[in-house]
């Protein structure tokens, strides 16, 4: 890779919106395929009432969502397995998806087949960037966040417990901070592997430098954060009585917005890679 | 340097707006999965019998007095008890025995009817530490009868109990459950007469467990004294082991308890305080309480207490320290439930309530029912939609109608207190929570029905009416007793008509108030004030194995073109053509499995978008649909709904049914498209409604909410997972 790619016009998201598009569609499908096997089985059991399926969920009451449950108990650990077989499935092929994409917003000039060979280039590295950045998340959530908390909870068990729910909540949000910390320098490190092709160990050495980490933390605060709220937008309008084709395409526009927001996280890892590779002299 | 400057400025921006755009979201969603403010409803309107309501005794015949002093060591969870023990003789025959329940014995090993019980599904955990009374003396008129106890031994006693087989004691000499005791009399007692029995005991607490006992500092004493067992009109005992899914059954009376105490302890226990001090370091409490058959207390040195005046009741609120918003939400749970009993079922008569929260280790003493004092459970947050809390402070409050008021025999007939009350219960919180009285999730409303309704089929088809010690498992127990009696009633209020089976109910808990009722004083009280098909379906309902499910079997609906073929007559063979009339030929075919008989609604919609309604019987002829008069029931039905009826769409007649069957016929100028069998789901006793419904597009228009909302949710799956 050469620096002089990248030096005529920075990384960026809204600059790919091929790209975008087609990760959306990509989850899109995936999740229409595994919802098909849910949606199927209880059009089968519901689709012939003449209110249509609205009366299992929203009737008050709910006693159609009781039956419901009772009727569909053997099967909803078969859809269960389903569904999270597929999910693992996707997660693996993500990475693949995630390398072209990555090289897709890092170079706006790159044809879509190239940032897809780019992706396959660096899928392995990716794998183990992936599972290690995981493995580094739970180490910390267990050792900052649920041990302590749970020590705190065992020893404040006669305390008020808004006192102890305060005292508890305490090292969860350390470890909060120490896990989004992980995940911004997996970015980072996600980009220096796509960017400047470098191996794994040299694009985890960006944990040394607390700075971009520090940096690409605040900077995808934000867009967490408004990713998660999005899904509170999603909850405020299921619960109105609107249409579902309404409720459908506002969904829809929320889960493309979360893939914006995530493209946006990956162009600003990018640029930042990029722009401490060039004060080291990497290119 | 001015190009940077712009660019920190525009991300800064851009991070804000993104930070608002969350925020926004996520109190939005909150927002919309937040519960409505809840306010105690006003009472119902519940209309008397013709002639008025019958007149509720004002007291108990007091057929028992008792004057005890405990005293409590905290370090030991030990009670040292003392006092005396009055009976009057309220039989028609003389007595030459008495009959004593020693209840904490249940607790004493795990050979005991209580907990060796085969009774899995049910609460109790009884592999806690061991509890147990010992009488040290008994003395009548400065005789100590104790040292001529009889043990009875209930092995092998009860045939028709399943968890109590008869096997030998382990240490020989006596049994293994000592719950159960006859003390002989010196000489008879006479019909009329009293005896004033001396007594002093000592109670070892077990480790609290289904009812009573200690965690760490905290204390329950529920049936802790030595308990006198009822004495029926004719002379014999009501007696019976401890068993573990029932308990209660004992003669109205008096209680003057006087509890000691260290001074650091918050007392709480039936009845009122009549006196109280602190001496020598110990809190010394006097309680007196008349017109009960139960004494319980608790004690604590952490209770935090609240009093508050509700609906002229003083109601004392214990909880640990930081409960104050569990406090606040059994407060309006009293409220609302003093009012809603007091109008249907006859006023609260006692000055006092305590509502006891245990703390969380200890969360096995609560959830129960003593005279004038009920334990609670649940979370100390506020309310979140999960209506935990209300829904175990309603049920304990009603049991001080079913269960206190009106003594039922909880051993031989739990569906009378347990069953009754959850019953009561689904009003109360129909009334407080609407549709949501379980849970109101956002849109999501699910009713404490639905555990009514799931008792229907808990385990077995077991007769609802029968005693506790009968049912095959805790599971089959708790299904039948507590959910499978609410949805029977709950169906019959609605199948009856809601007013005449209040009216019932509040005949039944005047009527009967301090009485010993049982299963035929009630069928007696439907037949007269809802009906003789009312009582029938009861007596089916509650006495026998039923099973009821209704269904749509199907339904056709084609062109009627009028007679088509060849017609031979004596002017020789007519052909005839179809005809383009615009008739349609419709038939919708009903199920009916069990042989319960009750009024069925049944809706059918037809292709102009009007609906209609009819009410069928599957049962005997006396019991047949008359062809006309529904019909303006219908028109009622069909507007309420708002859809207009068209005139010739009405049902044109009815298929006589044989019982397990009926076809309702729609002749009419537009198409039948879709039946839906007991649309209002009045039959909670129907085991399942997800067959009461056939539609001519057989589900062709699928799921669309399901297909929205599941690719919604995978959605937000796929992008937790994904790049």
């Amino acid at each position: 890779m050469t620096g002089a790619a990248h030096a005529a016009a920075p990384a960026s998201a809204r600059r790919r919106p091929d790209a975008l598009v087609l990760v959306f569609v990509v989850e899109v499908l995936i999740a229409w395929v595994l919802a098909a096997p849910w949606s199927e089985t209880l059009a089968r059991t519901v689709g012939a009432h003449p209110d249509g399926d609205r009366v299992a969920f929203w009737h008050p009451g709910g006693l159609l969502l009781v039956d419901l449950a009772e009727r569909l108990r053997g099967v909803l650990s078969a859809l269960v397995a389903a569904t999270s077989i597929g999910l693992a499935v996707f997660a693996l092929a993500s990475v693949f998806v995630l390398g072209a994409w990555t090289a897709a917003i890092d170079d706006p000039g790159r044809p879509l087949r190239a940032a897809i060979a780019r992706g396959a280039e660096v899928f392995w590295r990716l794998l183990v960037l992936g599972v290690v950045s995981g493995f580094a998340a739970c180490v910390v959530a267990a050792l900052l966040g649920i041990i302590p908390a749970w020590g705190i909870s065992v020893r404040l068990a006669d305390w008020d417990p808004r006192a102890a729910l305060f005292l508890i909540s305490l090292p969860l949000l350390v470890s909060a901070v120490f896990i989004a910390a992980i995940l911004a320098a997996a970015d980072l490190a996600r980009a220096r592997v796509v960017r400047h092709d470098m191996s794994l160990l040299a694009a985890l050495a960006i944990l040394r430098d607390r700075r971009a980490v520090w940096s690409q933390l605040v900077a995808s605060a934000p867009r967490w954060l408004a990713s998660i709220g999005l899904l509170g937008w999603g909850a405020a309008i299921s619960s109105h009585s609107l249409s579902v084709t309404t409720i459908f395409l506002s969904h829809q526009a929320i889960a493309f917005a979360r893939v914006a927001l995530r493209g946006s996280v990956l162009a600003r890892a990018l640029r930042l890679a990029g722009a401490r590779a060039a004060a080291s002299g990497i290119e | 340097m001015a190009d940077a400057r712009a660019s920190r400025r525009r991300e800064s921006i851009e991070a804000l707006l993104l930070a608002a755009i969350g925020g926004i979201g996520l109190i939005m969603g909150a927002r919309a999965l937040r519960p409505a403010q809840v306010v105690p409803a006003r009472p119902p309107s519940v209309e008397p019998p013709l002639g008025g309501w019958p007149r509720i005794a004002e007291h108990a015949d007091g057929v028992v007095r008792y004057t005890l002093q405990a005293k409590l060591d905290p370090a030991s969870h030990e009670i040292d008890g003392h006092g005396t023990i009055t009976l009057k003789n309220s039989s028609s025959i003389a007595l030459n025995d008495l009959r004593l329940h020693l209840y904490l014995n249940a607790f004493k090993n795990d050979r005991t009817v209580f907990r060796r019980a085969r009774v899995g599904g049910f609460r109790g955990d009884r592999s806690r530490g061991a509890g147990y009374i010992d009488i040290r003396r008994l003395s009548l008129a400065g005789e100590d009868l104790w040292p001529k106890r009889e043990w009875i031994d209930h092995r092998g006693d009860t045939p028709q109990d399943p968890h109590t087989p008869n096997t030998a004691p382990i240490v020989e000499g006596a049994p293994d459950d000592q719950t159960d005791v006859r003390i002989p009399l010196p000489k008879p007692l006479p019909a009329g007469e009293s005896i004033t029995l001396e007594v002093d005991f000592h109670d070892r607490l077990p480790e609290v467990t289904e009812r009573t006992g200690y965690e760490g500092s905290f204390h329950f004493a529920g049936q802790w004294f030595p308990k006198l067992a009822r004495l029926e009109k004719d002379g014999r005992w009501a007696s019976f082991p401890f068993h573990h899914l029932a308990e209660f059954y004992a003669d109205y009376g008096s209680f003057d308890v006087t509890l000691d105490v260290p001074e650091t302890f918050t007392i709480g226990a039936s009845g009122p305080v009549v006196s109280s001090k602190v001496e020598a370091g110990r809190r010394i409490e006097r309680h007196v309480i008349d017109d009960v058959h139960d004494f319980a207390w608790t004690a604590w040195d952490r209770f935090v207490a609240r009093e508050q005046r509700i609906e002229g009741v003083l109601v004392r609120f214990l909880a640990p320290p930081g409960y104050g918003a569990a406090i606040d939400r059994e407060a309006l749970a009293v409220e609302h439930a003093l009012r809603d009993k007091n109008a249907r079922f006859g006023a609260y008569p006692y000055p006092v309530l305590t509502v006891v929260h245990p703390p969380d280790d200890a969360d096995e003493a609560g959830g129960m029912e003593y005279p004038t004092l009920i334990t609670t459970g649940g979370p100390w947050w506020p309310n979140h939609g999960l209506h935990e809390i209300e829904g175990v402070t309603i049920h304990e409050l009603g049991h001080q109608w079913f269960y206190g008021l009106v003594g039922t025999h909880e051993v031989e007939w739990p569906a009378g207190d347990e069953g009754f009350n959850s019953y009561a219960d689904e009003l109360a919180l129909g009334t407080l929570f609407g549709r949501g009285s379980g849970v109101t999730l956002g849109p999501l409303q699910l009713s404490t029905e639905m555990l009514a309704v799931r008792g229907v089929d808990a385990s077995f088809d077991e007769p609802i009416f029968q005693p506790a010690h009968r049912f095959a498992s805790g599971r089959s127990y708790g299904g039948r007793v507590y959910g499978a009696t609410a949805a029977v009633l709950l169906t019959l209020r609605r199948t009856f008509g809601a007013a005449k089976l209040d009216t019932a109910m509040g005949v039944w808990t005047r009527k009967f108030r301090f009485q010993h009722p049982g299963p035929e004083d009630f069928f007696a009280v439907l037949g007269e004030h809802v009906g003789a098909d009312c009582e029938a379906a009861a007596r089916t309902a509650f006495s026998t194995p039923f099973s009821y499910d209704v269904y749509a079997e199907s339904l056709s609906s084609e062109k009627d073109r009028g007679p088509v073929g060849y017609f031979d007559g004596k002017d020789g063979r007519v052909k005839k053509e179809p005809e383009d009339a615009a008739r349609w030929k419709s038939s919708a075919w009903i199920g009916r499995r069990g042989a319960l008989d009750l009024p069925v609604d049944v809706e059918l919609r037809f292709a102009d978008g009007s609906r209609t309604r009819r009410t069928i019987r599957f049962g005997a002829p006396a019991y047949a649909v008359a062809p006309a008069p529904p019909m303006i029931g219908a028109d009622v039905a069909a507007i309420a709904l708002g859809v207009p009826v068209a005139a010739d769409t009405q049902p044109s007649q009815q298929s006589p049914s044989n019982g397990t069957w009926y076809r309702l016929d729609a002749d009419g100028p537009t198409q039948l498209v879709a039946v839906i069998v007991d649309p209002d789901h009045k039959l909670l006793v129907d085991r399942d409604r997800l067959d009461n419904f056939a539609s001519l597009s057989n589900g062709r228009g699928g799921a669309p909410i399901a297909r929205e909302r599941s690719l919604a949710w995978i959605g937000v799956l796929t992008r937790l997972v994904g790049p």
